[in-house]
């Protein structure tokens, strides 16, 4: 118990020194890191994914108390952000500008989830033909699938206009069926 | 502003365009099944919270399990014979043995013998609304499957629209403007439950979106055969012999796991096919300090012990997938990071909540005020909490089959349609007490009736108390009435 106890206090006091070294002294971030990435690597060759999974809960739960006290121990007075804060241009009300918000839609979603589906198949294809056993090919399309289409929506949305959000969805479906063409 | 200075700027406002675009179309349903899931995490001890008078049983026997086998099939005379049969043995969280038949679950005492049918539909709801949007579950779980997806991408685009993430790890400015301070709230708590976020969003993915990928593989390599494929990975199911035998041993199969296996803790035994030739038992077992939701042991009729799957020692891919769903539910470390988990869970229903409340209020800031949307948007934020509360009631006064799934999601269109014509009507931080309110009552109604509870039920209705003063009482603490 104790092998997971102090790494996992290891990395509630690395959230607590970046807190201390937050606008301040500099060693204290780099100690504060230090400390938190020291205890995950414990953790990880103590109990493997379940240590860093533990010590990665106990680190953000110790983010979320001390952003609570932040947001308690705040003093009463109306502040102004010194910036000014990015915004989004919200376009005026349209016919054109809804068939530009369904055809978004249309290419983020059904055709995005096409498109890393055939990606995830042509994973599964290629790991086949590499050798692996079933139990992985099959995990690794499971998982390649969200990721592949989190990315890909990453990409879609960060471009101007639907016209060009064709473009990744159409490269991704070709990388899949390049990887499961038996060539 | 020199070159690279105008690039990051490009990219920002793209991101930022992005956030906000895949924000739009998946934000509402995406706030529900975050509130939901923050419920869910803590899902069993509802289920006991439900039926609070229930008898627990921290332990049973072999033989105490078997005489449970043995009188849920007796009970079942005369119906259609059931395919599987399942007893879930007391655990830390769920100290209840339920025995689950094709009709029906029941739990159990300590001596094996049914003594209440298991009863928590209010509870099957959350789960339900939370994993599938009660919707029939193919379709269900795909949308939310799909939502997880567009969920990491909402925390890859907010990471790099945020160039001042170090810099700004600890700023809070709650007293500030209402924009500024939701902005803060949005992202603080969105970047410090980063790694959460994209836990649960991809192995919820994985989970949701699985049958799209296995069913393509299986067309491809498995004559369409899905269980086959699935196999691969969870093990596959035992040839079929429905000629009638005696209902296989449990008890030595679990007495079997006892002496070959001591350091496990079995939490599940299912009869495949009971009561014929082909069955078989199977005896999932709680690894310690392992995310996988377990290992299965596979025993034959007379309970002797055949092979295990390998979910925890076999190839990485089987250990990877069978560790989403721990993983994703919170349910491997015991109650400190279930509460974590409702923790981060409460705070991506913040970041959800806030992210389309900062649209609404730059999209006024830019002359385009949109109460309706903003009537929209608050009907669901505070709408679909206190439409939960009621479900429970609806529990409570009209019993375990009450339409919770119906009364939820028209209660939400009605709310939505009555906020929408009537913006102005009601104001966030009215809801807001409300829920507080009816979060209250219902603790200290639960509390009086069932006084002889266990300690652990009353605690639930303890921290119920502590939400509702939060909720009734956060002004205080913050200074100002927050509107969002």
């Amino acid at each position: 118990m104790i092998e997971i106890a102090l790494p996992g206090i290891g990395a509630v006091l690395g959230v607590a020194a970046l807190r201390r070294g937050w606008g301040g002294p500099r060693p204290w971030i780099v100690a504060g890191w230090t400390l938190i990435a020291l205890a995950l690597v414990i953790l990880t060759a103590t109990a493997g994914a379940w240590g860093l999974a533990v010590g990665a809960s106990a680190a953000m739960a110790a983010a979320m108390l001390v952003l609570a006290r932040a947001g308690i121990a705040e003093p009463g007075r109306e502040t102004r952000s010194p910036r000014a804060m990015p915004t989004v241009t919200p376009p005026r009300w349209r016919w054109r500008g809804l068939a530009r918000r369904i055809a978004v839609f249309l290419l983020i979603v059904p055709v995005g989830l096409v498109a890393s589906a055939i990606l995830a198949f042509g994973c599964d294809a290629i790991a086949r033909r590499a050798g692996w056993v079933e139990a992985d090919s099959l995990a690794l399309a499971l998982f390649v699938q969200p990721v592949v289409w989190a990315i890909l929506a990453t990409v879609q949305s960060m471009k101007e206009g639907p016209v060009r959000m064709i473009s990744p969805a159409l490269i991704c479906a070709a990388i899949g069926l390049l990887l499961w063409w038996p060539l | 502003m020199s070159a690279p200075r105008r690039g990051i700027a490009r990219l920002v406002d793209s991101a930022l365009a992005g956030h906000a675009a895949i924000g739009l179309i998946a934000g509402a349903l995406m706030y529900v099944i975050a509130l939901s899931g923050t419920l869910a995490v803590v899902f069993e001890h509802w289920q006991r919270w439900e039926q609070p008078l229930v008898a627990e049983t921290p332990a049973i026997s072999p033989q105490a399990v078997q005489h449970t086998v043995e009188s849920a099939l007796a009970a079942d005379a005369g119906k259609p014979a059931s395919e599987h049969l399942f007893v879930h043995l007391p655990t830390d969280d769920l100290p209840r043995t339920v025995v689950t038949t094709d009709h029906g679950a029941h739990y159990v005492d300590a001596a094996g013998n049914i003594v209440a049918p298991e009863a928590h539909g209010w509870t099957e709801f959350l789960l339900a609304l939370h994993i599938n949007l009660n919707l029939p579950i193919t379709i269900g779980i795909l949308i939310v499957g799909a939502l997880g997806s567009m969920l990491a991408a909402l925390a890859i685009t907010g990471v790099i629209a945020h160039p001042r993430i170090f810099r700004d790890a600890f700023r809070m400015r709650v007293r500030g403007g209402r924009q500024l301070a939701q902005a803060d709230w949005h992202n603080r708590l969105g970047v410090w439950t980063l790694p959460f976020t994209l836990t649960i969003a991809i192995t919820g993915a994985a989970i949701g979106l699985s049958s799209i990928g296995a069913t393509m593989i299986a067309k491809a390599y498995h004559g369409g055969d899905l269980i086959e494929t699935y196999g691969a990975i969870f093990g596959g199911e035992p040839e079929a012999d429905p000629t009638p035998a005696p209902v296989a041993n449990v008890a030595a199969a679990l007495e079997a796991m006892q002496a070959r296996f001591p350091d496990v803790r079995p939490t599940y035994v299912t009869i495949e096919e009971p009561g014929t030739a082909g069955q078989r038992v199977l005896v999932l077992a709680d690894h310690a300090r392992r995310l996988i939701y377990g290992e299965t042991y596979r025993f034959d009729a007379a309970g002797h012990y055949l092979d295990k799957v390998g979910l925890s020692d076999g190839p990485l891919g089987r250990q990877a997938a069978a560790s989403t769903y721990k993983l994703h539910f919170g349910n491997f470390g015991g109650i400190p990071v279930e509460l974590a988990y409702v923790l981060f869970g409460l705070a991506m229903c913040v970041v959800s909540a806030t992210g389309m409340s900062l649209w609404l209020q730059k999209r006024a800031r830019r002359g385009l005020p949109s109460p309706r949307l903003e009537g929209f948007w608050k009907a669901v934020v505070w709408g679909a909490p206190i439409l939960i509360v009621v479900a429970c009631w609806m529990r409570f006064a009209i019993g375990p089959k009450a339409p919770f799934a119906a009364l939820f999601w028209i209660g939400l269109a009605v709310a939505i349609v009555g906020c929408m014509v009537r913006p102005e009507a009601l104001s966030p931080v009215t809801l807001r007490r409300a829920l507080g309110a009816m979060i209250g009552a219902t603790a200290i109604v639960h509390l009086l009736s069932a006084l002889t509870a266990p300690l652990a039920l009353i605690a639930i209705d303890v921290v119920l108390l502590a939400v509702a003063a939060v909720l009734i009482g956060v002004d205080r603490v913050t200074g100002r009435a927050s509107t969002g």
